[in-house]
């Protein structure tokens, strides 16, 4: 059984069709990272994912579950990072109450040792006090991961884990995430920015709408591809390992 | 002491507490401006039930202000659905305004009646008025203390909550009819319009100062007390309404703190 699969899948959240005709089976313990220009539908297709949506054609599964009609039934085995923007830090949270909050709010008990464990991961154990809204973009990052990863997922799925976040944090979660895989989850990246996670992936899936290209970071970064994604051509250099890196800093907003 | 004065002693007591926790948990869902709207639709509610009784028909202002208001949530649940939150509350706002102005002017004598709503007088709370508010203040706070984490996590991340199978939309029309029974529970003692200042001035200044979830309710609860008992203080030596000073008193510490940060 596959972790993840697209079948046939098109979505929309008006008329304008924002997804058209993906497929695409991500196994168990694969590392893909998901990429595309701004608005290419990429947060849209792990809100599929998560069971948000509904397709208006085709099927996503997570697990073999129907993600939209059974969602409860994984709910519990997938980690989910959001996109920093959707958080508002109006209320006074610790780190350690944000970490706990998802599972409070479901009534379920949580021991302070996980907590500790997954603050431990990312790095942040010993300011777990400190006030959530007063973190550095990075830590705050982690501090989300963090919390995606206390219930020990089957899957992570990640909406622009590098987003606002130095180069050091960016190796830190690189880092747990390459474990998380080494261990056999699946993880789901969504990035602007593949260079961090190039030399860990297994296969990257370039979107713009409907699937460019997936496969093999040095196969799917051809000239052709890349114009097909983002309208213009980027350079590319291979790096003395033989990975594809294409060459840009392409940020959010 | 004079029964009246002490029964206005604890009726402020019992609105900080509903100013506080439904104050603080509007401000933390970023719907400040749902406590004005749920405030004036109560009115409308109210106005009804004044021309009722005018004419001769037995309607409790209670109720009638309660189902007004829970109908304005149901309204802004579903704006904020579609996410125009603010032209959806604007429009019930303004609509309610009128209704409640419409039914004023057909009520007869309405004048000093409609007054007290408006800008509230909690010298002149009856047994039956505070009854209902030390009902529903433990209503609120129990149901409150039953969702608090639900609220809290929709609050801080909604696409995570939902994620998460949470029921968004359902918890957030909870909270919005919560805050409205806290508002309409408030709505006698202080008035509609005078309602915001209670509930909304303190919360906000709460989260400036506040560093940890307690505090904040804490610090609005005792900002809320403080200005509620300043204003009765002031209204006993001058006969100036102790409504519209205890709201003076919370606008203007707000804009003290956060000129000062
Ligand atoms: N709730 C919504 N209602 C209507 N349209 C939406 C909604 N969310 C997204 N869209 C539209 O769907 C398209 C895809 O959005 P999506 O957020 O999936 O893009 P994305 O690839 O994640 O972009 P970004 O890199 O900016 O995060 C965009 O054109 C966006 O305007
Ligand atoms: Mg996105």
């Amino acid at each position: 059984m596959k972790a993840i699969e697209f079948q046939d899948v098109s979505f929309s959240y008006n008329s304008e069709e924002v997804l058209s005709d993906l497929n695409l089976e991500i196994g168990r313990g694969e590392f893909v990272a998901i990429l595309g220009p701004n608005g290419a539908g990429k947060s849209t297709m792990l809100k599929l994912t998560l069971g948000l949506l509904r397709p208006k054609k085709g099927t996503v599964k997570v697990l073999g579950f129907n993600a939209y009609e059974e969602r409860d039934k994984f709910v519990d085995k997938v980690g989910y990072l959001p996109q920093r923007e959707d958080i508002h830090l109006e209320a006074p949270l610790t780190i350690s109450q944000v970490v706990k909050l998802p599972m409070l709010a479901r009534g379920k008990k949580i021991g302070e040792e996980n907590v500790r464990k997954a603050l431990k991961i990312v790095g942040l154990e010993n300011i777990s006090d400190k006030l959530f809204s007063e973190l550095s973009g990075g830590q705050q990052q982690k501090v989300l991961l963090a919390r995606a990863l206390l219930s020990d997922p089957e899957i992570l799925l990640l909406d622009e884990p590098f987003n606002g976040v130095d180069v050091i944090s960016q190796e830190k979660i690189v880092e747990v995430l390459a474990e998380m895989s080494s261990r056999g989850k699946t993880v789901v990246a969504v990035v602007h920015n593949i260079n961090p996670l190039l030399h860990n992936i297994d296969r990257v899936v370039l979107l713009n709408r409907r699937i460019v290209a997936a496969g093999k970071p040095n196969e799917v970064f051809s000239e052709e591809n890349i114009v097909k994604a983002y309208g213009t051509s980027i350079p590319v250099v291979v790096c003395e390992e033989g990975y594809t890196h294409p060459l840009y800093g392409d940020y959010h907003g | 002491m004079d029964e009246l004065i002490l029964r206005a002693l604890i009726a402020s007591l019992l609105i900080s507490l509903n100013a506080s926790v439904a104050g603080t948990l509007t401000v933390f869902r970023r719907a400040s401006f749902l406590v004005a709207g749920s405030a004036h639709s109560a009115l409308a509610g109210v106005a009804l039930a004044l021309f009722l009784n005018s004419i001769g028909i037995d309607a409790h202002y209670f109720l009638f202000a309660l189902i007004a208001a829970l109908f304005f949530a149901f309204l802004s649940a579903k704006a904020a659905r579609r996410g125009d939150v603010n032209v959806g509350i604007a429009t019930a706002f303004s609509l309610s305004m009128a209704l409640a102005a419409i039914f004023i002017s057909l009520t007869r004598n309405s004048a000093s009646n409609a007054w007290q709503f408006l800008f509230g007088d909690i010298l002149l709370l009856t047994v039956d008025d505070f009854a209902i508010v030390t009902i529903s203040t433990v209503f609120v706070l129990l149901a409150v203390s039953f969702f608090y984490h639900k609220f809290l996590f929709i609050s801080f991340d909604p696409s995570g909550a939902e994620a998460m199978c949470l029921n968004v939309y359902l918890y957030d029309f909870l909270l919005i009819a919560l805050i409205s029974v806290s508002v309409v529970t408030a709505l006698k003692a202080v008035g509609a319009i005078l309602v915001f200042s209670i509930f909304i001035a303190p919360s906000s200044t709460a989260r400036i100062l506040g560093r940890s979830l307690s505090s904040v309710f804490v610090i609005s609860f005792i900002l809320a007390l403080s200005s509620l008992y300043l204003g009765l203080v002031t209204s006993f030596f001058f006969s100036i309404p102790s409504g519209a000073v205890a709201a003076a008193i919370a606008s203007l510490v707000y804009f003290a703190i956060s000129w000062k940060k």
